[in-house]
């Protein structure tokens, strides 16, 4: 068996100001192209969960973490989520809020461009994930214009930018795209 | 009315074909020019000339519309200087004694100069929405990153948040009516909505931040330079730009556009102030001129 991609090991987390934690000893691992369906009740913890992997908790929330997580290898407490996004896509649930820029091409192009890719890598990425998910008739559309399900994928694409086929995680992301 | 329709989108103009970086040059020509001058029918001649730049453009409809919205903001303007300011020797009416603020005498040189102060602000919120709406803020974006990394995150996270506010406030509204007894009206209604959305910003602000933060933004390398020839199109708003600039220096210091408002209103006609107005819109106007490669 190959080493976990993902490990979540007693992890206690509490947001700051909660009297609660939203994780209490958690223990996970997800093996390489193992296909996961994290269930359970509103405000049990899910969204949580999904943002200690990718590092935003703590490094972007704050408050009081306990445990270990490590995702392809590294500590989240020790790399943040800017250095995991290269490693795993994080697709969250509402797509209005992570859309940043103004075009599809370019919202595609953000990750690449800020992890220091080439312009023809860049352009290379772009025209993959756009192909692969079928969004390429929208590419120079505008993103205030597309739907909730066009917005979903362009957010999907977006978190899969230069790395198809890899992993990703995902809070809820068939809420409204398209088949 | 939806908030991203002042949104930029790709028209086929000039104004929209030249680069980013020349666009917001040129816009800022254009509002450097607005602050210099006083003279009322000089500024009249650049507000005809923005206008003129806007119908071009292809967003005419939308620079009217905002002139009117606007109207909230230059409207008050001439009302509160007519009142604040007595300055001025042409009394047109007396309101008798205003406690603190004196002698309550209403003058004609405190109206035009309010009008002025108005046409100013009007056309600096005129020449701010042509850029919102020609010039490519991606592309923005990216130049303003390679010149200061934090200036770009605020700029990215303003940008995003007018959207997603105007979505949520919309998806407010629309969850309202349909209860039975319908939405909250008239000013009550809005407030209540308004105070909805903006209870919810900083959440949705944090989202934006965290999209951000996971696309790597706060590790950002410096955006690769992408090399492209400059078009007749960035050319002509470059000129354009600085003959805006330069009539306005060269208009200040001839004195074509000079303008007192007190005590006396003191605003000269010559031939070198009407030379100066026809200069000034020329100027704005002509790179609208070539079209070539535009229109199919």
């Amino acid at each position: 068996m190959s080493a976990p991609l993902l490990r979540f090991e007693s992890v206690t987390y509490r947001y700051p100001g909660a009297q609660a934690p939203a994780l209490s000893e958690v223990s996970i691992e997800v093996q390489p192209g193992e296909f996961c369906l994290l269930a359970g009740l509103s405000g049990h913890g899910k969204s949580t969960l999904l943002r200690a992997a990718c590092g935003l908790v703590p490094h972007f929330h704050g408050g009081h973490f306990a445990g270990r997580v490590t995702l392809a290898g590294l500590d989240t407490r020790e790399h943040g989520p800017a250095r995991l996004g290269a490693l795993a896509g994080v697709l969250f649930q509402d797509p209005e809020t992570q859309l940043v820029m103004s075009s599809v091409r370019a919202e595609l192009a953000l990750a690449l461009e800020n992890r220091g890719h080439s312009a023809a890598a860049l352009a290379r990425g772009v025209e993959e994930v756009a192909l692969a998910l079928g969004i390429d008739s929208l590419l120079d559309h505008t993103t205030h214009d597309l739907s909730g399900g066009e917005k979903q994928r362009v957010a999907l694409g977006a978190a899969l930018a230069g790395r198809p086929g890899s992993r990703r995680r995902a809070d809820r992301p068939p809420a409204q795209a398209q088949p | 009315m939806r908030a991203t329709a002042f949104s930029y989108r790709r028209l086929p103009s000039p104004l929209h074909a030249a680069r980013a970086g020349v666009g917001a040059l040129w816009a800022a020509a254009l509002a450097a020019a607005t602050l210099a001058l006083f003279h009322p029918l000089v500024l009249l001649a650049l507000l005809v000339g923005v206008l003129f730049a806007g119908a071009c453009a292809g967003v005419g409809r939308l620079l009217a519309r905002a002139m009117r919205m606007g109207a909230i903001v230059w409207l008050p303007i001439v009302v509160v200087n007519v009142l604040v300011y007595h300055e001025g020797v042409t009394v047109f009416a007396r309101l008798g004694d205003l406690g603190p603020f004196g002698q309550g005498n209403l003058t004609v040189e405190a109206l035009v100069y309010g009008g002025v102060i108005a046409l100013k602000v009007m056309l600096l919120m005129l020449v701010t929405t042509l850029a919102s709406l020609t010039v490519d803020p991606d592309e923005l974006l990216r130049i303003v990153r390679r010149l200061s990394f934090r200036s770009a995150l605020t700029a990215s996270l303003a940008m995003r948040m007018i959207p997603v506010l105007a979505a949520d406030a919309q998806r407010l509204f629309e969850a309202q009516r349909t209860r039975p007894d319908g939405p909250p009206r008239g000013a009550w209604g809005r407030a209540a909505l308004l105070r909805a959305v903006v209870a919810g910003s900083l959440d949705r602000a944090m989202d934006v931040a965290a999209t951000l933060e996971v696309r790597g933004f706060a590790n950002a390398r410096r955006a690769p330079r992408v090399s492209r020839p400059w078009s007749r199109h960035d050319i002509a708003f470059l000129v354009s730009a600085v003959a805006v600039v330069a009539l306005a220096v060269c208009g200040r210091l001839a004195g074509a556009a000079s303008f007192n408002a007190y005590p006396e209103l003191h605003a000269p006609v010559g031939a070198s102030t009407l030379v100066l107005c026809a200069a000034l819109a020329t100027a704005v106007a002509l790179p609208f001129a070539d079209r070539r490669g535009i229109d199919g």
